[in-house]
C-alpha cells in the first residue's frame, strides 16, 4: 500500500483551479474594459489611440474565442463567483473522500494479519468478511477508532476531522 | 460594535459571538489606523453583514475599502465565530479573489503538536499555504499585500 500523502494531488489541483479562475477573471475584465473603451470612442481621438483601442478589443475577443461560458456578458461577478463557490465545496468533498478512502485502505491492509489465524480455513474467510465490512463502517466510528489508538495524546486532530465531517 | 442577534442557541453561543466581535472591532481599528498612517488616499465605509452560523444568526458591521473615486478594492466581511482550527474568520473579498483571516490562539504545548508554525500570540493570522502550515500574523504590510492579492491594486 502506498503511504504517501494522498491529499497532496487534490490540494495541488485545487490551487491550480484557483489560479485558473483568477486568470479567467483577469481575461474577462480585460475584454470587458477593451469593449468599453472601443464603444466610448467618438471619432475625435488620435489615430494611434483608435488603433490601440481596436487592437486591445481584438485581443480581448481572441482570448475568449471558442469558450463555452465566459464569453457572455456579466459573467465576471455572477458565473465566475458561483463557480468559485462550487469548486471550493467540491474540493472539500474530494479531500474528505480521498482521506476516508485512504484510512479504509489502511485498515483493510492492517486486517491482513487475520488471514494467519488458525485454523487457516477460518482465517481467510474471516479476513474477507472484515475486509468487506470496513467499507461500511461509519466515518465517525473510524475516527473514534483512530482517536483511541494512533492519535492517543493528540485527540484534538480527530476532533478537527470530525468538524470537517459535519 | 453593535450585534443584532436574530437567533442564538444559548448564552454560551452569545458569549462566543461577543468575543469574536470584540476581536473584529480591534482588527477594524488597526486597519483604519494602517490606512491613515500610509496616507493612501483610500476611504473606509461601514457595511452591514449578516452572519449565519449553526449556533447563531446576527448582523454586524463589515468594511468596504475603496478608492476616492468609489472603486471597491476589498470588502471585509466577518464570516463566523465557529471555524475549524480558529476562533473566528473574516473574509477579504476583492473582484479577483478572496483571502481569509483567522483569529488563532497562541500555541499551547499542553494541546499537543501545533497545527501551524508562526503562532506566537493570540491574533489575526493569514495562512499562506495550508500545505506548508505557515501562519502569518496580520500587520500593515501583509494587509496591503492581501488587498493587492484580491484586487490587483498596486500601492505605489
Amino acid at each position: 500500500m502506498n503511504l504517501s500523502n494522498p491529499l497532496v494531488p487534490v490540494w495541488e489541483a485545487f490551487q491550480a483551479a484557483e489560479d485558473a479562475l483568477k486568470i479567467s477573471r483577469r481575461v474577462v475584465m480585460f475584454a470587458n474594459q477593451a469593449t468599453d473603451i472601443l464603444n466610448a470612442l467618438d471619432g475625435s481621438e488620435l489615430e494611434t489611440e483608435k488603433a490601440v483601442a481596436i487592437a486591445q478589443y481584438k485581443t480581448g475577443r481572441n482570448f475568449l474565442n471558442r469558450i463555452k461560458m465566459l464569453n457572455q456578458t456579466n459573467t465576471l461577478n455572477s458565473l465566475l463567483t458561483q463557480s468559485v463557490e462550487e469548486i471550493n465545496d467540491l474540493f472539500v468533498l474530494s479531500l474528505w473522500a480521498t482521506f476516508e478512502r485512504f484510512v479504509r485502505d489502511f485498515l483493510q491492509e492492517k486486517g491482513k494479519k487475520n488471514q494467519e489465524i488458525l485454523p487457516l480455513a477460518l482465517g481467510e474467510v474471516y479476513y474477507q468478511q472484515v475486509y468487506q465490512e470496513i467499507d461500511y463502517w461509519k466515518p465517525e466510528s473510524i475516527l473514534d477508532l483512530l482517536k483511541r489508538s494512533l492519535f492517543k495524546g493528540d485527540e484534538q486532530q480527530i476532533g478537527l476531522a470530525k468538524e470537517v465531517l459535519k | 460594535m453593535k450585534i443584532e442577534f436574530k437567533r442564538k442557541k444559548d448564552t454560551a453561543a452569545q458569549q462566543k459571538v461577543q468575543r469574536y466581535v470584540k476581536r473584529i472591532e480591534y482588527l477594524y481599528t488597526e486597519i483604519r489606523a494602517w490606512l491613515v498612517e500610509e496616507n493612501l488616499n483610500l476611504k473606509v465605509i461601514d457595511t452591514h453583514v449578516e452572519v449565519l452560523e449553526q449556533m447563531a444568526a446576527y448582523k454586524i458591521t463589515g468594511l468596504s475599502v475603496q478608492t476616492k473615486t468609489g472603486k471597491v478594492l476589498v470588502e471585509i466581511k466577518p464570516a463566523g465565530a465557529s471555524v475549524i482550527v480558529a476562533e473566528g474568520r473574516v473574509d477579504l473579498n476583492g473582484w479577483l479573489g478572496t483571502e481569509y483571516l483567522l483569529y488563532m490562539l497562541k500555541h499551547r504545548p499542553e494541546l499537543g503538536k501545533p497545527l501551524y508554525k508562526g503562532l506566537d500570540e493570540d491574533a489575526w493570522y493569514w495562512i499562506e499555504d495550508s500545505y506548508r502550515n505557515r501562519a502569518h500574523r496580520l500587520d500593515k504590510t501583509l494587509f496591503l499585500e492581501l488587498i493587492t492579492l484580491v484586487s490587483d491594486y498596486e500601492f505605489e
